[in-house]
């Protein structure tokens, strides 16, 4: 590596002198021309870089900073939660600096120093991004919340709106199913990257963890950043690569620093590493570390050079820029050594694999002539095999998913590691008996906290007690979607009262094949005659009913007083029978009333935080005439009053502090709300699929402005108002 | 005659005081008549009722006060940050303490005091655009307050009244206006625009003139905003711009007025507003163009007239200056600031006979100091044109005289003492001219030069 670190160096290198927010960092052209480095400060506030600023004007009283005139701040008065630049106004090529803070975003022209638009998001602002979409002609400005979208125009027009489960963490514009029109990829709270076709989510991948950063790649590929410092990229549906690492990535960008043509993937660490991987292997190329967090990575021409560099900037405000390099010295000598090294290595792990065959053929051919067992040589019998087995268990106290591990001898299993995407809190899980209770069969609970399919990957090491070496068994199964459902036994069959009902038009021989694979039954379900076929399940996580029921004519029900479930089994059903617009009836009355609650709840918070504003806008007026009386008692030595004067603001403030206390309850309550209604949104709109499902969210969006809770409940029911 | 029939016409020829007493008479023996409750909080409401659009002082830098995006904005994107102007002409056009350009009329906005703005504050004068309004109503509410005030505000059910369209608007006015009571007039126009629905522009409005004196300029703005899509109305298309003035968002204000304008061509309150934002950036040319354009719709605007005459006397051209100020007098005006600019006139136009009888006029009417000082500051600089160095200097020690802290005058006077031989003098004079205004170039420039000597 130090061989890399030295052949690329900084083109130039400046302190900002200011801290700068991880996350928060943007470059615009806002004359147009001119690349100006934007950051958001520890302060509330946006620093613009402007090297470029032909000799600043002193005329007037310019409020520009004296150390650095390249420098200017922009307020803001709320804590920035996003920066972004992008040419929103038709007609007009200067870019335009978008702020979100908690409440609100403010689009803004810097160059003429006026607003394009303010307006209200009493949803927050997560994450903005600003492209084409749909069929709209010019770019919107898509703004990601707590818990839904909203897409406006350069006037301030909402355009689009969607719920997605969770905080909005990053939104990203890019093709990416090569159909040549943008896709918007949203990456949620719920670990979630859903992709959106206009109103329709046509992909989803699930993470283990929060993916905090997504960047559109070249080829229709797209990087992201997880929060447990994964760093991956995916191309479509399926993933080239991760790595994983004990830091945050904060900044992912993708920019040709060592001249390949293609570009490379730069990552920037939470520890202030910057490293610049190749995009299909994931190999890090190139190495360097900042003094600081990294803070963000931009490129722009920064040098008025007609070529862009790139620009990391550190948390501490350190900036510093490189660009592509020309030619890697020596490049052809170390691709040989490179190669000649590579090669090596493989040898030496074939010599390595050899050995270890060599000596276990002995050891077997001599077996049958020593009296010795294999137990005390630590060698297990050639033909021993591992058995796995997975199974729903609903007996016990904690219902469970079980996955049994066997070998069909005498060896025993010393432990069991089971690696598996979001089952648990990291991304593996070890089992290993103590030493008097090893046995040839292992028993592991899994409690699968959602229905997503899952891969597990499961590593037997097996041996006998006395082993020093263990063999290693490797096997890769699959969990079918819904593996937390158990068969009921008759007795005590109820159906629940929600249920969510719709027509199909599908033999049931196709629908029993959808049952076996996404269902973990201990025998297949085959539907041999009768008027319909029925399925009593029971949910091992909370012990609640499903009852499955298909018609022979085509009407399908689904009894469960839970909807996501609900929404997950139409889901699945329809991907499985490609069906790709359908129409439900729902009545989920505990979801209904709970809607109702929460809306109401709604609007009592938003009034009493209006009045909670003025309460602070009428003491900070009060604050200042404290001020200033104080301040002149002071001059005219009236230390007497003064003094009352700053008692009473001290009290003013703590007043101040209580009442930013009760704001901050009041918000973050309004927030879990609006996430709660939204939640429930999401999921009714997705007992629908394709266009009534879109349909059903527009709908809902008027619904909620109008505040007309009757309709809601009614496309709750129908899917139309 | 029915005492209500008298109060509603004492009502209609605006004699308030009496008609609030003959309302206060009435509803003695009638607590509950609500129209006679009406009319006397209407009453009430009219005496004192202030046009805040043009009696609010824009702060122009409000110490712990950031609304304004730009702490740094490009030259003439900004009130604070005006360009300079292109023609040398044009350049010698004086400035007010402040840096901001001298106006041809005298306005809220257009006389600041010199100094930083927290010494400004450190006066006795209101802090806030908000205080000031908010100490002169809350005098008017003690005149009232002879038997105990008439609507106890702290028992009102608010929610009630914000219910009844009759009502709810005049009581609104009288808590905005009378009381001067912000909060609870906020809390009304939120209750009432939630009855009517979002419907009623004027609530909307309302609730941005609460939100502006509470200084939530970002929420005044989208009320006026989405009033502006319901109804269009001059007043809040000035209301909107006076926002984005506050933001110190010039151009922005300039977009509103000039979408006013579409709705009504040709309106002269919009032209007037986008004509003092054009000479606040120091656009000199379109501003005319607006004050020109003003003149023609109304021939009889001091305003515009006096500007165009100002724009004329700094372009070198007094003769012509001199034929708006007269049409100014002509149409009644009498003040020492005309009677001074009209000898000014004078005197560049060479008509000698008038200089000193409009001078003279000038300093009979002038009352405030400032204004004094002003005219015999102008008077020592007739005296210097004569070449009487004596008057000039009793001139400019007659200015001092009337304002202690007038720099330019001080710097003058050093100029002069400097020339009569006298250097020492001539230092101390130019030390407590920068002094008093550090920002003043010419003192520093002359002290260095003397100290050179």
């Amino acid at each position: 590596m130090d061989r890399l670190e030295k052949i690329i160096r900084p083109v130039f290198n400046f302190e900002l002198d200011y801290k700068i927010l991880p996350g928060l960092v943007t470059i615009g052209k806002y004359d147009g021309t001119h690349p100006c480095l934007t950051a958001g400060t520890a302060t509330d506030k946006v620093l613009i870089h402007s090297p470029h600023k032909r000799n600043p004007s002193t005329a007037g009283r310019i409020l520009s900073l004296e150390s650095n005139k390249e420098i200017s701040l922009l307020n803001i008065n709320q804590k920035v939660g996003c920066i972004t630049v992008g040419t929103i106004v038709p007609d007009d090529e200067k870019d335009i600096l978008i702020v979100g803070t908690s409440s609100h975003i403010l689009a803004y022209h810097v160059h003429d120093n006026k607003d394009v638009f303010y307006r209200e998001c009493p949803d927050g602002v997560q994450s903005i991004a600003v492209g084409n979409f749909k069929d709209s002609k010019s770019p919107v400005v898509m703004v990601g919340g707590n818990s839904t979208i909203h897409g406006f125009d350069h006037l301030g027009n909402e355009i689009f709106w969607t719920p997605v489960g969770d905080i909005v963490t990053s939104v990203l514009f890019m093709d990416y199913d090569k159909d040549g029109t943008n896709e918007l990829v949203v990456s949620s709270g719920n670990f979630n990257i859903t992709v959106f076709k206009g109103d329709q989510r046509i992909a989803e991948h699930v993470e283990t963890e929060v993916v905090t950063h997504l960047i559109a790649l070249p080829e229709n590929r797209f990087a992201y950043s997880v929060m447990n410092g994964t760093v991956g990229v995916y191309e479509q549906e399926s993933r080239l690569w991760r790595v994983k690492s004990k830091h945050v990535a904060t900044s992912v960008h993708y920019y040709d620093l060592l001249g390949q043509l293609n570009p490379q993937l730069i990552t920037g660490w939470s520890n202030g590493k910057i490293d610049c991987r190749s995009v299909k292997t994931g190999e890090v190329l190139f190495k360097d570390h900042m003094g600081a967090g990294i803070a963000g990575i931009v490129e722009g021409d920064y040098r008025s050079v007609g070529k862009n560099d790139l620009i990391c900037v550190s948390t501490s405000g350190e900036v510093r820029g490189f660009t592509t390099t020309k030619t890697l010295i020596g490049e052809e000598n170390r691709c040989e050594n490179d190669i000649v090294m590579e090669l090596l290595n493989q040898k030496q792990v074939l010599l390595m694999e050899l050995k270890q065959y060599e000596y276990n053929m002995r050891y077997n051919e001599n077996a049958v002539n020593e009296t010795e067992t294999y137990e005390n040589s630590g060698v297990i019998p050639a033909n021993t095999r591992l058995q796995i087995a997975i199974t729903t268990n609903s007996d016990t106290r904690n219902p469970h998913v079980e996955v049994f591990v066997a070998t069909n001898n005498s060896t025993k299993i010393r432990a069991v590691t089971i690696f598996a995407e979001g089952i648990f809190k990291s991304e593996s899980h070890v089992v290993h008996p103590s030493l008097s209770e090893l046995s040839s069969e292992i028993l592991v609970p899994l409690f699968l906290p959602k229905d997503n399919p899952v891969d597990i990957h499961v590593k037997a090491m097996v041996g006998y007690p006395k082993s020093i070496q263990y063999h290693v068994f490797e096997i890769t199964r699959q969990l079918p979607r819904f593996s937390m459902y158990a068969l009921k036994t008759n007795k005590g069959i109820s159906k629940p009262e929600s249920f969510v009902q719709f027509k199909i038009n599908e033999r049931l021989q196709r629908i029993c094949m959808w049952i076996n694979q996404n269902f973990l039954l201990p025998d297949d379900v085959e539907f041999n005659s009768g008027p319909n076929l029925i399925v009593n399940l029971l949910c091992l996580r909370d012990g609640t009913d499903l009852v499955m029921q298909f018609e022979i004519s085509g009407k399908v029900t689904f009894y469960t007083t839970n909807i996501v479930l609900g929404s997950d089994l139409v889901q699945s059903l329809c991907s499985y029978l490609n069906i790709d617009h359908l129409e439900s009836q729902a009545n989920f009355p505990l979801q209904e009333s709970k809607l109702k609650a929460l809306l109401e709840r709604l609007s009592s918070i938003q009034e009493a935080r209006s009045k909670l504003t003025t309460d602070v806008a009428d003491r900070l007026s009060q604050i200042k005439f404290l001020v200033i009386k104080a301040e002149d008692s002071r001059i005219l030595d009236e230390l007497k009053s003064m003094a009352e004067n700053y008692t009473e603001l001290h009290a003013l403030n703590q007043e101040l502090i209580n009442g930013h206390n009760v704001r901050l309850q009041n918000y973050n309550e309004g927030v879990e709300t609006m996430k709660e209604i939204n939640a429930i949104i999401q999921h009714g709109s997705r007992l629908r699929v394709g266009p009534n499902s879109a349909n059903a969210i527009t709908q809902c969006r008027s619904c909620i402005k109008n505040n007309n809770v009757e309709g809601l409940m009614k496309i709750m029911r129908t899917g139309v108002l | 005659m029915d005492p209500l029939v008298q109060a509603l016409s004492l009502y209609r020829r605006r004699r308030y005081d009496k008609c609030v007493e003959v309302c206060g008479a009435i509803l003695e023996k009638q607590p509950l008549d609500q129209a006679v409750w009406y009319l006397k909080m209407r009453a009430m409401t009219q005496r004192v009722y202030v046009d805040d659009l043009d009696s609010e002082e824009i702060p122009e830098t409000d110490f712990l006060e950031d609304n304004a995006v730009a702490t740094a904005p490009r030259p003439g994107t900004s009130m604070k940050t005006a360009v300079q102007p292109p023609t040398t002409a044009l350049a010698s056009r004086p400035r007010t303490a402040t840096g901001r350009p001298v106006s041809g009329v005298a306005r809220p906005g257009t006389q600041t005091r010199p100094g930083s703005a927290l010494d400004r504050l450190k006066t006795a004068r209101p802090i806030t655009g908000q205080s000031a309004r908010v100490i002169r109503l809350g005098t008017a509410a003690m005149l009232s307050q002879k038997e105990g005030p008439f609507i106890q505000v702290s028992r009102l059910n608010l929610s009630k009244y914000a219910k009844d369209p009759n009502l709810s608007k005049a009581l609104f006015e009288y808590l905005f206006y009378h009381e001067g009571d912000i909060r609870n007039a906020l809390e009304l126009a939120v209750h009432a625009t939630q009855s009517c629905e979002f419907k009623d522009w004027w609530w909307k409005v309302a609730l941005s003139q609460c939100y502006v004196g509470l200084n939530m300029v970002r929420d005044a703005e989208q009320q006026l905003r989405s009033a502006l899509k319901q109804h269009q109305h001059v007043e809040i298309f000035i209301r909107l711009s006076r926002i984005y003035q506050r933001l110190d968002q010039p151009l922005s204000a300039v977009d509103i007025c000039k979408s006013g304008l579409e709705a009504f061509p040709k309106d002269v309150s919009i032209m007037t507003e986008l004509a003092r934002l054009h000479e606040a950036v120091h656009d000199t040319a379109p501003s005319i163009r607006f004050y020109r354009s003003i003149v023609i719709e109304d021939a009889m605007n001091t305003e515009a007239i006096a500007s165009i005459g100002m724009y004329h006397f700094y372009n070198n051209q007094p003769e012509l200056a001199l034929r708006y100020y007269r049409r100014v007098l002509a149409m009644g005006a009498h003040s020492p600031e005309l009677y001074n600019n009209l000898g000014l006139c004078c005197l560049y136009a060479q008509q000698l006979d008038l200089i000193y009888p409009c001078f003279q006029r000038a300093l009979e009417l002038a009352i405030d100091p400032l204004v004094k000082a002003e005219i015999w500051y102008n008077l020592s600089y007739v005296a210097l044109t004569a070449g009487d160095v004596q008057l000039a200097v009793q001139c400019l020690n007659l200015c001092l005289s009337a304002d202690a802290s007038h720099a330019p005058a001080l710097n003058n006077l050093a100029v002069l003492y400097h020339k009569t031989g006298k250097t020492n003098v001539a230092k101390a004079y130019l030390t407590s001219a920068s002094t008093v205004d550090p920002n003043l170039p010419e003192p520093q420039i002359n002290l260095e030069i003397l100290l050179k000597d």
